[in-house]
């Protein structure tokens, strides 16, 4: 309170030292340096999304000037007439649901496990962390060789045991699947994030409960998970948005990577974004896209608004406690 | 001082504001438009595997007038410069009476009058897909001349699999039956053949669909292009018999799709005893690659339904925007790539059929399956059809969706009689906002 008073103090000092007009200039200087952001903000964010709104209630193809107000008529096909939209976001909410969790609890058990004394530990972190770099192009053209049907190492190895050698991992209804496993193949990348929060989870807690009698688990469960619970939940709400997101990797997976037909991507790996992605580019459908993408921003908001109420009741601040 | 001096200051900054990029406009405008040394640049947006460097320094010689500015084709960048009003001159694609219909393209008409390289009369039928008369596709004026063509619902078939399996080759001068050709296939499985029948799934079926119902005799739109009827005997057998190649898994479907996207490495590896794949084929047999099948290859008529009928699925070639600021220059252009060396040089590839009648007697004759492929192909040329195509829906949209209803019914989620009562639907809806669209 009374750093903050002696700071506002002094600036009051300042503007006086310095008269009416300086304030003024001092203003303006300000929004001579914020121009470049105020404008890229104005002229590369509110503007498209004004224009996407806009574009919602038309019939706009994206490449004719023939097109007119269609009033809410693509939102109401989005909720009355297209069974397409619904099942590709039941997927969507059936990645989330299996990718999510998994992707952070295996982050966090790799971080535990490489958060111990154990030999070449820089190795082993270094391991787990580096397929989360790799460029998305590389690691999908990767599965796509382990998922081939005629020359995969998955279906090599299958076949070694005695196991089917001729299963299209990369088509209904198993490239779902792969998808899933490519997704968690890169979660070293969660796994350092986790790894650092360990790092300040304070020593004496937990000697002090295994001092109680604790066991490791209990220590684990209730001082180690609370203390990096702000993390896991970061951890939890961008891979749901991240993941509610995707739409390369389900592109660069199919089997037949061949956009020029909206068949190639198998339909259990059409997720939201790629359906999005087919109104737009395959079916010119530019107005009714835009449409989707808005009933989907309401509901990632909604979705996050409602993770953050439930935030409260399973993560838990650090604050400062007041010593006056 | 400050005060005089400031106002000046902001003088000159608007000015330079207003002057630099009006020298920069100035500047792009002289480059398009020729400027003072007469030459006009002409904006080609096509593949650069099939409009090469080498074309293009050739033209530029013969032609000093004309600069090419090359532009990988890319549809979303089409989209973009189609709805700016700055479209390339020359673009490449299928002709799309959807895009007819807007007013986005140039009609040739007047140009292939005049020219000396493309006449009206050497003009193959097939070049009728680009016509376009206001409400009927196949009539009225040309829009786009064919690069290459195929009849697509010809088969090729590999002997050698046949003899092997005990079956009987298809004819390549009778029309087969397309049961025929199944039953042949599911015999060919029976007996061990990988891939009895390939149908370039992948690149949509649509064209075998609808070409199956018009072989019956069936509509596949109504007269003014605005629904589709699918609640019809021959719509039914067309998707049954679609639905049957699926669940006898004797081919490729969207469920097992070839990791190549296409059938070509199958069939030359001797892997696929038939494919739908059309003339193209003869050029993937001269290479290497093709050795092992080329003796015992064979180009076989479209199969039918009924009426001798045969289809082509893309008919891709070159048109000019409507927008294009270079019309004339643009058409010189599209003349010597689809009348000039370069049709010579395709014509003789083998790699698709020239869409002019004057270059067919270039069809390649090196080895015995391209003299007996040029023979089939010349009797398909004649059972070519222009199948009727809606200017009010994006044929990616019917793609799309017949793969899915087709999909449904193999996986016996839904029944031929549902899968083609959601597809009717589906399309319809479509249709009638496309009509809303256009009016």
């Amino acid at each position: 309170m009374t750093s903050r008073s002696t700071a506002t103090s002094v600036a009051v000092a300042g503007s006086d030292a310095r008269g009416r007009g300086w304030r003024r200039y001092r203003s303006s200087t300000f929004y001579l340096f914020a121009s470049p952001w105020i404008f890229g903000f104005v002229l590369l964010t509110i503007v498209p999304i004004g224009f996407a709104l806009g574009t919602s209630f038309t019939n706009y193809d994206g490449q004719s000037p023939i097109w007119r107000f269609v009033g809410l008529r693509n939102y109401i096909e989005i909720f009355t007439s297209d069974p397409e939209i619904w099942a590709s976001l039941v997927r969507t909410l059936a990645y989330v649901v299996i990718a999510v969790p998994l992707s952070v609890g295996g982050g966090l058990f790799l971080a535990v496990l490489v958060n111990r004394r154990i030999r070449a530990r820089g190795v082993v972190r270094a391991i787990f962390f580096v397929p989360s770099v790799v460029p998305i192009v590389a690691v999908a053209i990767m599965w796509r060789l382990i998922f081939n049907r005629d020359a995969g190492l998955l279906n090599g190895i299958l076949e070694f045991f005695g196991g089917p050698d001729q299963t299209t991992w990369l088509a209904d209804p198993y490239a779902f699947y792969a998808l899933i496993v490519m997704t968690l193949w890169g979660l070293g990348g969660g796994m350092i994030v986790i790894l650092a929060s360990l790092q300040d989870v304070p020593v004496e807690l937990e000697e002090a409960a295994k001092i109680d009698g604790a066991s490791s688990w209990r220590v684990f469960r209730s001082i180690t998970v609370p203390m990096i619970s702000p993390i896991l939940y970061f951890q939890v709400i961008t891979g749901i948005i991240a993941s509610l997101q995707v739409l390369v990797q389900p592109m660069l997976l199919a089997e037949t990577n061949n956009l020029s037909t909206a068949s190639n991507i198998p339909q259990s790996t059409t997720l939201y974004m790629v359906q999005v992605y087919k109104e737009f580019f395959l079916y010119n459908r530019f107005g009714y896209g835009t449409a989707m993408l808005w009933v989907f921003f309401v509901f990632v908001l909604a979705l996050t608004l409602i993770l953050q109420r439930l935030s409260k009741r399973f993560v838990f601040y650090q604050v400062a406690v007041d010593q006056d | 001082m400050s005060r005089h001096t400031a106002p000046a200051k902001r003088g000159l900054v608007a000015l330079a504001a207003l002057t630099v990029p009006a020298l920069m406009l100035a500047g792009c405008t002289a480059a398009e438009d020729g400027g003072a040394d007469g030459v006009t640049t002409v904006t080609v947006m096509y593949q650069s595997n099939e409009f090469t460097p080498e074309m293009i320094e050739a033209f530029e010689a013969d032609n000093p007038d004309i600069t090419i500015d090359f532009i990988e084709f890319d549809q979303t960048r089409l989209n973009a410069s189609l709805t700016a009003g700055d479209p390339p001159d020359l673009v490449r694609g299928s002709p799309n009476p959807n895009l007819f219909a807007k007013g986005l393209a140039t009609s040739l008409d007047d140009y292939v009058a005049d020219s000396e390289v493309i006449s009206e009369d050497d003009l193959l039928p097939v070049n009728d897909l680009w016509r376009w008369d206001g409400s009927t596709s196949g009539e009225g004026d040309l829009y786009g001349v064919i690069k290459d063509w195929s009849a697509d619902t010809s088969l090729w078939q590999n002997t050698a699999l046949f003899e092997s399996a005990g079956v009987e080759p298809l004819s390549t001068t009778e029309v087969s039956d397309w049961d025929t050709v199944l039953d042949k296939a599911e015999e060919l499985k029976a007996a061990g053949v990988e891939y009895p029948l390939g149908l370039e799934w992948q690149w949509g079926t649509t064209t075998l669909f609808t070409t199956m119902i018009a072989q019956q005799g069936g509509e596949i739109y109504n007269d003014d292009l605005t629904a589709v009827d699918f609640d019809t005997p021959e719509a039914e057998r067309a998707m049954q018999w679609l639905v049957d190649y699926g669940t006898s898994g004797v081919g490729v479907t969207s469920l097992n799709p070839l990791p190549d996207g296409q059938d070509g490495p199958a069939f030359q590896s001797g892997r696929m005893a038939m494919t739908m794949t059309g003339y193209w084929m003869g050029g993937m047999l001269v290479g290497d690659d093709g050795a092992a099948v080329r003796d015992t290859a064979q180009l076989v008529p479209t199969p039918t339904f009924g009426e001798r009928i045969a289809s082509v699925a893309g008919g891709v070639g070159g048109w000019i925007p409507s927008a294009s600021d270079s019309k004339d220059q643009a058409w010189r252009v599209l003349e010597y790539f689809m009348g000039g060396e370069p049709a010579v040089e395709r014509s003789e590839s083998g790699w698709g059929l020239p869409a002019l009648e004057s270059l067919w007697g270039n069809l390649p004759s090196e080895y015995p399956f391209q003299v007996e492929a040029a023979e089939t192909a010349k009797l398909e040329a004649d059972a070519v059809t222009t199948l009727p195509t809606s200017p009010y829906m994006d044929g990616a949209v019917f793609v799309s969706a017949l793969d899915r209803e087709s999909v449904a019914a193999i996986k016996g989620e839904k029944t031929v009689k549902q899968a083609l009562a959601d597809l009717e639907a589906e399309l319809n809806d479509t249709l009638a906002q496309g009509k809303d669209q256009l009016g």
